[in-house]
C-alpha cells in the first residue's frame, strides 16, 4: 500500500517537474527541474526491483544537468541569471505534436491486448535485463563504445585551433608544451 | 493490463547484516550530528592551536557552539534578484544527502537500508553535491559566489570519476556492491591494506564532495567566500552543518568499504565502527589546515593523468587477484 | 521588455580566449576586500572567472611612510594575505602570530627564530610550489619596463619565497618603493580570479602611486 502511493507519488513529481521545465522562465531552474523529473523516474525504478538501473539513473541525470546548467548559463545568449526568458519556442507545431503522440500511445497501451505473466521473475532482474537488451548484441556494443570514444576525440582534437605543433614546438622536441593555460602535471 | 512488480523493500538475499526498523533512521542522524559536532570541535581546537590564543586550544572546543550561537541570531541578507528557492534547496540539501549516504552504513550488524547497490547509492548521493553546490553559488546572483560554484564544478570533473573507480575496487573484491557484504569480504585483511591507491583516491574525494581543505577554492577567501559569500544566519549555519555532516558520511562510508567494517578485538562491532570513523573523520579534519589549496584549473590534470590511471591499474590488479582467488 | 532586471544592466557578449562568444561581467574589486592591497580598486571584466580587461587606480590618500616596526609588520601581513589566498590556513596563521607580535609593544618584537621557521614551512611545500610554479612568469626586462621592484622578476613562486625572505633577513628591512597602479592591471589580464589575486599578493605591495599623466621611466 505504502509503496504504491509512493510509486504513484513520484510518477506525479516526475510528470509535474517535466512540465515545469517548459513553464519556468530561467534556464537554471528549467534545467534543475528536468534533474527532479530524472530523479523521480530513478527513484521509481527502484520500486521496479531494478535497483542498479534505478540508482545510475539518479547518477548519471544529476551530473549531467549540472554540467549542462552551467553550458545552458555560459552560452546561450542574453543573461540569463536575470532575465526571465521563454522556454519554449515553434509553440504551436510542438503542443500539435505532443497532443498526437500523446494519443497515440495511450490509444495503443489502452487497445493492445498485453499478453499476461508467463512464469515467474528472474531472481536476478537486472541481470535478465542486460542480458535481454544486450546479450546477443554484446559484440556490437563493445564495438561502439570505444568507436564513439574516439569520435568525440577525434571531433575535439579537428575543432581545437593549437595543434600540437604550437604546443611541442615546430619539430616536436619541446619538452614542456607552451599552453595558454598550464595544467598541473608539467608534462 | 500488467501488473507491476512493487515490492516492499529491496531485500538481499543471505545479506549479512540485519535491517533495523524505519525509525531507528533517528539513531542514524543522531550519530551524524555527533559527528559534526566532533570534527567542529576539532577543527575549533586546531585553529585555536594554530593561531596561538589565550586560553589554547580548550578555547577552540567551544568554537561551534559559539559560532553557531552567533548565526542563528545573525539577520538574513538579501540580494537583488536572487533566485531563493534554488538557492535554499542547494544550502539545505547538503544535510539530507549526507543522511542518505549514511542510510547504507551498516553499524556493525545493523543497517537501515540494506540496498544491494548500495555502493551505487553512495555514489549517485556525492554526484547530488555537485548540484546542490552549484545551486548555492547560483542562487544569490553575486559575481562571487557564481564564480564558487564554477569552481566546484571543475574540482567535480577532475576527482568524481577517480573517486567512482575508487569505489568500484571493493566492490570487484567482495564482488558485491552491498555494503554490507563488502564488509564482511574483509575477513582478516582490510582492503585499505591491499588496494592503498583506492582507499588514498577515496579520501581525497571525500574531502572533495565536502568542499574540505586542499579542496576548499570554491570556498575561498579570494572570492570572499564563494560559494557562501551571500549566505548568513541560519542558512550559513545549514551550510556548513552540510559540509561537516558530508565529511562525516563519507568518514563512515569508509569503515565498510576499506578498514573492515565492524572487525576488531574486545569491542563490540558496532563500537569499532564508530571508532575507526572517528579516526579518519580526525585525520580529514586534521589534514585541512596543513595543506595549501589545489587550484582547480591545475587539479583537472592531476585527477585525468595520474589519479584516474592509478585506480584504473589499481582496480585491474584486484581484479585479476579476485578472478585467481576464485 | 526590461532590458535591466532588478535594476541591474544585462551582461553584454565577447570573444573568449578560445574564440567563442561568452558573456562579459563588469566587476569591481577592492577597495577594501579580505587580504587585498588597501585602497587599490580593479576594474575587470570578466568572462566566467577569467579577467579579460582590467583597470587599476588608487583610492584615498597614500600612507605615510612608517619607521621599521611598522615595515616588517607591512611586509609579514603581505605574507599573511599570500598565504590565506593560497588557501592555507596553518601558514597563515603562524605568520600572523609574528606580525601581531611584530606591532606588540615587547622589549623584543622581531622573532627571528619564528621567521625561520615560516621561512623553513613555506620553503619546504611542495605542493605550494607545485601550485604556484609558472604562474605569471615576468622577465627582467618586464619588471623594468612595468616600474615594479627589482626583485619581482621570476614566477609567482618566486617572488613568494623573496617576500618571505625579505621580511625573515635579520638585518634593517628596507623601504619597497611604491608601485604605480596603471601598470598593475596587464598583471592580472588572462588569468582567472584566484591567479590574479595570488599574483597581485606575490608584488608584496608596500605603497601604491596613483596614476599620473606623464609616463617617465621609474628606473633608469
Amino acid at each position: 500500500m505504502v509503496a504504491d502511493i509512493a510509486f504513484w507519488g513520484l510518477g506525479l513529481v516526475a510528470v509535474i517537474s517535466g512540465a515545469a521545465v517548459f513553464y519556468v522562465d530561467s534556464m537554471a531552474r528549467a534545467t534543475y527541474a528536468l534533474a527532479l523529473s530524472f530523479i523521480a523516474v530513478g527513484l521509481q525504478v527502484l520500486f521496479l526491483q531494478q535497483n542498479y538501473v534505478g540508482v545510475v539513473t539518479v547518477l548519471m541525470m544529476v551530473m549531467e544537468m549540472a554540467v549542462m546548467a552551467v553550458y545552458m548559463v555560459m552560452f546561450m545568449g542574453m543573461n540569463p541569471a536575470l532575465m526571465p526568458m521563454s522556454m519554449v519556442h515553434s509553440n504551436r507545431t510542438a503542443v500539435a505534436t505532443a497532443v498526437l503522440t500523446f494519443g497515440v500511445l495511450a490509444a495503443g497501451i489502452l487497445l493492445v491486448d498485453w499478453p499476461a505473466r508467463r512464469g515467474s521473475p528472474p531472481p536476478e532482474v537486472t541481470v535478465a535485463l542486460g542480458e535481454a537488451l544486450m546479450g546477443p548484441k554484446m559484440l556490437v556494443m563493445a564495438v561502439i563504445s570505444p568507436v564513439m570514444v574516439a569520435t568525440i576525440v577525434a571531433g575535439v582534437v579537428l575543432a581545437a585551433h593549437r595543434t600540437r605543433y604550437d604546443r611541442f614546438g615546430d619539430d616536436l622536441k619541446q619538452r614542456a608544451p607552451e599552453d595558454p593555460q598550464p595544467g598541473g602535471v608539467g608534462r | 493490463m500488467g501488473e507491476l512488480a512493487l515490492v516492499q523493500s529491496p531485500g538481499v538475499p543471505d545479506s549479512p547484516v540485519v535491517t533495523v526498523a524505519p525509525g531507528w533512521a533517528l539513531a542514524a542522524v543522531a550519530i551524524l550530528g555527533a559527528l559534526v559536532l566532533v570534527a567542529g570541535m576539532l577543527d575549533g581546537v586546531l585553529s585555536a592551536r594554530s593561531s596561538g590564543g589565550p586560553g589554547g586550544g580548550a578555547s577552540g572546543a567551544a568554537r561551534p557552539f559559539g559560532e553557531a550561537a552567533r548565526l542563528m541570531r545573525q539577520r538574513r541578507r538579501t540580494t537583488v534578484q536572487a533566485d531563493t528557492l534554488l538557492w535554499r534547496v542547494g544550502g539545505a540539501g547538503l544535510i539530507v544527502t549526507a543522511a542518505l549516504m549514511v542510510a547504507v552504513v551498516p553499524l556493525g550488524r545493523w543497517t537501515i537500508f540494506d540496498l544491494d547497490v548500495g555502493v551505487m547509492w553512495f555514489n549517485a548521493m556525492d554526484v547530488l553535491v555537485w548540484a546542490l553546490v552549484w545551486l548555492t553559488g547560483w542562487g544569490a546572483n553575486s559575481a562571487h559566489s557564481l564564480v564558487g560554484g564554477y569552481r566546484f564544478l571543475a574540482h567535480g570533473l577532475g576527482y568524481e570519476l577517480p573517486l567512482m573507480f575508487a569505489l568500484v575496487a571493493p566492490a570487484i573484491a567482495a564482488q558485491s556492491l552491498n555494503v554490507g557484504t563488502v564488509a564482511a569480504a574483509q575477513d582478516g585483511l582490510w582492503f585499505a591494506v591491499w588496494m592503498p591507491v583506492a582507499f588514498l583516491v577515496y579520501l581525497l574525494g571525500v574531502a572533495a564532495f565536502s568542499v574540505w581543505g586542499p579542496f576548499a577554492p570554491a570556498l575561498g577567501s579570494d572570492i570572499a567566500g564563494g560559494v557562501r559569500a551571500e549566505l548568513s544566519g541560519v542558512d550559513r549555519l545549514v551550510f556548513e552543518t552540510g559540509r561537516y555532516a558530508l565529511l562525516g558520511a563519507g568518514a563512515a562510508f569508509s569503515v565498510p568499504m576499506f578498514l573492515g567494517g565492524g572487525a576488531g578485538p574486545l569491542l563490540p562491532d558496532w563500537a569499532w565502527v564508530l571508532v575507526k570513523t572517528l579516526a579518519v573523520l580526525s585525520l580529514l579534519v586534521w589534514l585541512q589546515r596543513r595543506l595549501p589549496a589545489f587550484r582547480p584549473d591545475m587539479f583537472m590534470e592531476v585527477g585525468w593523468m595520474v589519479l584516474l590511471p592509478a585506480v584504473l591499474v589499481q582496480d585491474l590488479l584486484v581484479a585479476v587477484i579476485a578472478v585467481w582467488r576464485a | 521588455m526590461d532590458m535591466s532586471p532588478g535594476g541591474i544592466p544585462l551582461a553584454g557578449g565577447g570573444e573568449d580566449r578560445d574564440g567563442l562568444e561568452m558573456d562579459v561581467l563588469k566587476v569591481r574589486l577592492g577597495p577594501v576586500l579580505p587580504y587585498w592591497p588597501a585602497g587599490l580598486v580593479l576594474h575587470c571584466s570578466l568572462q566566467g572567472d577569467v579577467v579579460t580587461e582590467a583597470r587599476a587606480e588608487v583610492l584615498g590618500a597614500a600612507d605615510e611612510a612608517g619607521d621599521e616596526t611598522d615595515a616588517r609588520a607591512r611586509a609579514l601581513d603581505n605574507i599573511v594575505s599570500f598565504l590565506a589566498l593560497a588557501g592555507w590556513e596553518d601558514a597563515a596563521a603562524q605568520a600572523r602570530t609574528l606580525r601581531d607580535a611584530a606591532l606588540g609593544a615587547g622589549e623584543d618584537p622581531v622573532d627571528l627564530r619564528g621567521l625561520e621557521r615560516l621561512q623553513r614551512r613555506v620553503r619546504r611545500s611542495r605542493l605550494l610550489r607545485w601550485s604556484l610554479r609558472g604562474l605569471r612568469p615576468l622577465t627582467e626586462e618586464e619588471v623594468r619596463h612595468q616600474g615594479l621592484p627589482a626583485d619581482s622578476a621570476g614566477d609567482t613562486y618566486d617572488r613568494l619565497v623573496r617576500m618571505v625572505d625579505r621580511a625573515a633577513a635579520a638585518s634593517r628591512l628596507g623601504d619597497r618603493p611604491a608601485v604605480r597602479v596603471e601598470h598593475l592591471g596587464k598583471l592580472v589580464v588572462g588569468l582567472d580570479l584566484a591567479a590574479a589575486r595570488l599574483v597581485l599578493a606575490s608584488l608584496d605591495l608596500h605603497e601604491l602611486r596613483a596614476h599620473h599623466a606623464q609616463h617617465e621611466a621609474a628606473h633608469g
